[in-house]
């Protein structure tokens, strides 16, 4: 009566489902009473042997046998048997020691004062699952339990009564029953250690509540170790057991291998286990000290440089882009071009134009070209084109990137002429006479600016475009009107008739290449002219690229070929 | 004022000198600068430009290397004879000078193009 008082309230016990307890309680009932059945067997051997010996009681030592089956239940009976017994025992032999703990005994029996209670220790029964899952009381534990235990002790209190020899006892005791008297400060020792845990629990969870909020938690103290904590604690205890535990029909035998049964002595029926706090908090402090994850925020910088590449995969894969120019010429071309230098009086001739050393000499760094280089240039180009005119695939591919274009060149003097003394007195009908402009893809003009500047202009009439180059990208309105008048003009006086102006425009495009400096403005034309009349429109040099292209119109001037020519 | 000048002497500087054989008689040609001064010469159709050049050159009191002589826009080399270029008579001989560029660095240019 007094034990179970205590227990009810005792939150300390472990409990467990009643059907589960209930299942492997009768497994383990079956198979102490097939024990029972061969103790009783052999008990009744002796006894009729002693009895034959001494001829005494037979009738009476008979009938215990059977009674157990009937299976009287009687709470009281067990402590009345212990009481009596125990001081009279003799110590246990080594070996038959073994199947119990002895360290996890000793505990146990401090804090235990029934005789039930440790015998489900012993025989595996108590081995629940935290108190946590399960929501029931250990009352009613106990109740399923001290019921289960009634065989056993029914049994040896019909031994006792039977004044049997201490050694027959003993031998019962070995196959289960060993109990030990509580000690007197067993009480205080408890509430010792649970006081101890639960403050140890309290600041462990205190402990993790400030590290959350550092990180971020903002719920109250009570809410976090209330719900939080415990929800956390049984997840974690539902997923180490891989799986939530099987059905309460079946015996859980990995909960009964695994679970220590030590740490739920003093466990409380709503905690988690001090383990997880310190799991926690350790997991906590160390997400904690990490760095914190950098938010991925583009500068502007990266946004236009992903932007500008993005531009520029389009745009190569639209246009395939020319390699970009050498820094030099190679080395026996360039010491052909140091030979070049060495020449005077007239160095190169091309058709009706030449060029002396001096002419060519301008073409060394941070030189003024003169109108003879750029004609000479200019006569290269369109001798080129007559060439592949009549010998079509001469340049490479034809038909290809690089064809020629069936251009026409004005030399330097045609823009001075139109410009000064106008198309009828400076009678540039003449200057086409033997051909017909209008028949030509492009035609090509390179203009002096006031004997300072050259620029480059084309009528393309491929694209129904006046051009303009300018390297300094100058106002040149002035390039557009006139061009348009010599178009009409010319138009009148070949054609008869005004020139149809439908569709054409201006072009003056803002990505054309410039310099940056004061002299290089004619190599800038002569490249402008040379790729016009190759249909390339991309331009494809820079500033950086004149003093190799200086070099190598010396080249090509020297020896009146385009470098890569055949 | 440049037609009194050009067309007085000029024309007999050159005739004189080559044969006279051949198929013509000498044709007039204008040579014209580009501000506007005309100079005449009479010239064999066979007689080598070079000379006129020279002769224009001097007159002018230039470099023949600094000036450029084009007939109908294209340049005229020192062995083109009149019959080679297909001159007619009374035809035009252009004079350019030297056009030199390197930039437009000047502002004064920019402003009276635009």
């Amino acid at each position: 009566m007094n034990s179970r008082k205590r227990q009810a309230s005792d939150s300390l016990l472990p409990t467990r489902s009643i059907k589960h307890q209930r299942t492997e309680e009768s497994q383990s009932i079956l198979s102490r009473w097939r024990k029972l059945g061969v103790e009783v067997f052999r008990l009744g051997q002796e006894t009729f042997q002693i009895l034959t010996a001494s001829g005494e009681h037979v009738e009476s030592e008979s009938e215990p046998t059977s009674k157990p089956k009937a299976a009287t239940t009687g709470p009281s009976a067990p402590s009345q048997f212990n009481h009596s017994h125990l001081p009279s025992r003799p110590p246990i032999p080594i070996e038959f020691q073994r199947p119990m703990d002895p360290p996890r005994r000793s505990q146990l029996s401090s804090s235990q004062p029934s005789r039930s209670e440790s015998s489900r220790a012993m025989n595996g029964s108590a081995m629940s699952p935290p108190s946590t899952l399960t929501g029931y009381t250990s009352a009613t534990s106990i109740a399923s339990t001290s019921k289960a235990e009634n065989p056993n002790s029914q049994f040896l209190k019909l031994m006792a009564s039977s004044g049997h020899s201490t050694q027959d006892i003993q031998r019962f005791k070995f196959q289960g029953q060993i109990r030990h008297r509580p000690h007197i400060l067993a009480k205080e020792h408890k509430n010792i250690v649970q006081q101890t845990r639960r403050r140890d629990r309290e600041e462990l969870i205190q402990e993790l509540y400030n590290l959350r909020r550092k990180a971020g938690y903002d719920q109250g103290y009570d809410t976090f170790k209330n719900d939080y904590i415990n929800y956390a604690g049984r997840l974690e205890i539902l997923s180490r057991r891989d799986v939530l535990s099987p059905s309460s029909s079946l015996t859980d035998l990995r909960a009964k291998s695994n679970t220590p049964t030590l740490s739920h002595r003093h466990s409380f029926s709503d905690d988690v286990s001090p383990e997880f706090l310190e799991r926690a908090i350790r997991r906590m402090r160390q997400s904690l000290s990490s760095p914190p994850p950098k938010p991925f925020a583009p500068s502007h910088d990266l946004l236009r440089r992903s932007a500008r590449q993005k531009d520029e995969k389009i745009e190569q894969s639209l246009r395939p882009k020319a390699p970009p120019l050498p820094a030099a010429l190679p080395a026996d071309l360039d010491a052909q071009v140091t030979n070049l230098l060495t020449k005077r009086g007239i160095v190169s001739k091309i058709a009706r134009e030449q060029v002396s050393d001096k002419d060519i000499s301008r073409l060394l760094p941070c030189q003024w070209l003169n109108d003879e280089i750029i004609n000479f240039y200019g006569q290269m180009i369109l001798s080129r084109s007559e060439a592949s005119k009549e010998n079509p695939g001469v340049n490479g591919v034809v038909g290809g990137k690089n064809k020629p274009l069936n251009v026409h060149y004005f030399n330097t003097f045609f823009w001075s002429k139109m410009r000064i003394e106008g198309y009828e007195r400076s009678r540039l009908a003449k200057w086409t006479k033997k051909f017909d402009i209008f028949a030509k893809d492009v035609i090509l003009i390179p203009i002096n600016h006031n004997n300072s500047h050259w620029t480059a202009a084309a009528i393309n009439f491929r694209r129904k475009r006046i051009e303009s180059f300018d390297s300094m990208s100058l106002d040149r309105q002035q390039v557009f009107k006139t061009l348009r008048q010599y178009l009409d003009l010319e138009h009148r006086n070949k054609k008869k008739q005004p020139f149809d102006f439908t569709g054409w425009e201006d072009y003056d495009p803002e990505d054309t290449p410039q310099q940056e400096n004061g002299y290089d403005c004619g190599v800038f034309t002569c490249q402008f002219l040379e790729s016009l009349s190759r249909g390339e429109e991309i331009f494809n040099f820079t500033q950086r690229d004149m003093s190799y292209l200086r070099r190598r119109m010396i080249w090509e001037i020297g020896n009146a070929k385009f470098l890569g020519a055949p | 004022m440049a037609d009194n000048e050009g067309q007085s002497q000029q024309t007999q500087d050159i005739k004189p000198q080559d044969e006279q054989s051949q198929d013509t008689a000498p044709i007039n040609v204008k040579v014209v600068s580009s501000t506007g001064d005309e100079v005449f010469f009479k010239i064999k159709r066979n007689t080598k430009l070079s000379k006129l050049q020279g002769a224009y050159a001097t007159k002018v009191g230039k470099d023949v290397a600094s000036i450029r002589f084009l007939y109908d826009g294209a340049r005229i080399n020192d062995d083109d004879t009149p019959q080679s270029l297909d001159m007619e008579d009374n035809d035009t001989i252009d004079v350019m000078v030297e056009q030199v560029g390197g930039s437009a660095m000047s502002s004064y240019q920019y402003s009276r193009k635009s």
